[in-house]
């Protein structure tokens, strides 16, 4: 521990040797004390039929007291490193602290215990604000066509690239499109592109990158000579942190050969208020609610990825879909093109919720400022680490910044070392990629 | 390494973040072994994570709780 003396932590970690669950476990304990017996009592055998019951006296199953699983539980969350708790600067993961607003108007009882089977003219108001969500995001996109059904960002990814298939299995008839089954993802992308192109039965072929880090066009326009790209799926400001200056001529270049271009809005927080993907050309593109506008995230909860498109893939958009006739708000399946549906009832409302309060509660201008605050501050951190890092793209970063380990690692100490290293000082590790 | 701090942190604390990040620079120079066998400060240190993902422990057997609670020490 001498080694640690002499740095400042800025948060610290309690640390207990805590037993787990099962070991404080003590025969015969219980949490809970049941009334004396009022009625008659019935044969356990008429209720469950043996075969369906287990006879082991639930071996293994810990037996605690009500305190012992409030103490058990409350210490080990305080060895969890939270947005809460300090900067969290996971790079591509916008983990951005949230208003404790947004998390009260989503407890609001009639948005919070809102059954799914609720009848459209009891609903009103949950209609009204996915409606009014979908209206907001199109705004912010410039792409008149919104789904808030998909329940992640990978799910988000996923129906817009089958979006993608249905519209040109549509356009190019069953011959034809069966010709064209190629999806371009560049090299920098995230995991998830390449996954939810396979799943929906695109070929992927890798677009290099150039040495700034960009999309390399020469190599595009080659993959694009053949006839059979479907698409490309592009996440700007790519995962490197740069802007893909070239966007329009990307668009282009895919339009002019029959394609049509999948935005992933995973790095959103870099745009939101400043520019709209509509207008760059892409046609559609996924937003993480969970992520970009507002409800905590990092651990695997729910989330909710909406798919926003353009006129013409917008007949495909998952049913059913909330619509306004004159003043009431209800769900229509009635569109003959649509790829069905993407998820049960209508998605994590809770979501939507929280996302409409982030974006009422801003405005547009508050969310214009919000992104260039993100900018800004990634900016603060590429300038004043560049002189002790290697920066390898010169170009200045958006929202986030990349910086590698070749000046430490002549010393043999690695990403990986640094990242560990962090948490001494009370950081959350930013993301790795190596070791 | 891909570090992306969003719009809610303020100058403060993005200059902590720099500090730190600068103080380990001159660790790596100084001490390479102080980074190298971080964390110090955290309950359970460097973990073997090619172990963790090629042979997890998913689950707790009573059979194994004497060795489970001699391993945790």
């Amino acid at each position: 521990m001498s080694q640690s003396t002499n740095i400042t932590k800025v948060t610290s970690h309690p640390s207990q040797n805590e037993q787990l669950i099962f070991e404080r476990s003590q025969h015969g304990r219980i949490g809970y004390k049941l009334p004396t017996l009022d009625v008659d009592e019935t044969a356990i055998d008429t209720i469950i039929p043996r075969e369906f019951r287990r006879d082991d006296d639930l071996e293994g199953v810990p037996e605690v007291s009500e305190v012992d699983v409030v103490r058990h539980f409350t210490r080990i969350s305080t060895w969890n490193f939270s947005i809460d708790l300090g900067l969290y600067p996971l790079g591509s993961c916008t983990m951005k602290y949230n208003s404790r607003l947004n998390e009260k108007v989503a407890r609001i009882q009639g948005f919070a215990n809102l059954h799914p089977l609720t009848a459209e003219e009891d609903a009103q108001g949950a209609l009204q604000l996915i409606y009014e969500l979908q209206n907001d995001l199109s705004a912010i996109t410039g792409l008149p066509g919104v789904s808030l059904q998909p329940a992640a960002g990978a799910h988000g990814e996923m129906t817009g690239v089958m979006l993608i298939r249905a519209f040109i299995d549509m356009r190019d008839g069953e011959g034809a499109a069966a010709r064209r089954r190629t999806m371009l993802i560049p090299d920098s992308a995230h995991g998830t592109n390449p996954a939810s192109a396979t799943l929906s039965g695109f070929n992927v072929k890798t677009i290099r990158s150039t040495p700034e880090g960009l999309t390399d066009l020469e190599h595009l326009r080659e993959l694009c000579s053949h006839g059979d790209v479907a698409g490309l799926m592009l996440t700007n400001p790519n995962t490197l942190g740069l802007f893909e200056r070239n966007i329009e001529e990307i668009c282009r270049i895919v339009h002019e050969t029959g394609g049509l271009v999948y935005m992933d809005g995973a790095n959103m927080n870099a745009l939101v208020g400043v520019a709209r993907p509509g207008d760059m050309g892409v046609d559609v593109i996924h937003l993480n609610l969970h992520k970009t506008f507002s409800t905590p995230h990092g651990g695997g909860g729910p989330g909710c990825g909406p798919c926003c498109c353009t006129a013409e893939l917008e007949p495909f958009l998952p049913t059913p879909r909330v619509v306004k006739d004159g003043t009431r708000y209800r769900l229509d399946a009635s569109y003959p093109k649509s790829i069905g549906r993407v998820k049960a009832f209508y998605g994590n409302f809770g979501m939507m919720v929280r996302a409409l309060a982030y974006i009422q509660t801003h405005g547009f201008e508050g969310l214009r400022e919000a992104t260039e605050a993100a900018v800004v501050n990634a900016r603060y951190i590429a300038h004043g680490l560049s002189s002790d890092y290697d920066k390898p793209f010169d170009e200045p970063p958006m929202h986030e910044v990349v910086f590698t380990d070749k000046r430490q690692s002549r010393k043999g100490v690695h990403t990986l070392d640094i990242a560990k290293r962090l948490m001494d000082y009370g950081f959350h590790p930013m993301t790795i990629t190596s070791r | 390494m891909l570090i992306e701090p969003t719009e809610s942190v303020g100058r403060q604390e993005l200059d902590q973040f720099i500090d730190a990040m600068r103080s380990i620079a001159r660790e790596a120079v100084e001490d390479p072994e102080l980074v190298l066998n971080a964390p110090h400060t955290t309950r359970i240190g460097r973990l073997d994570e090619a172990a963790a993902a090629r042979k997890p422990v998913l689950r707790w057997k009573p059979t194994e709780a004497a060795s489970t609670a001699s391993r945790l020490g």
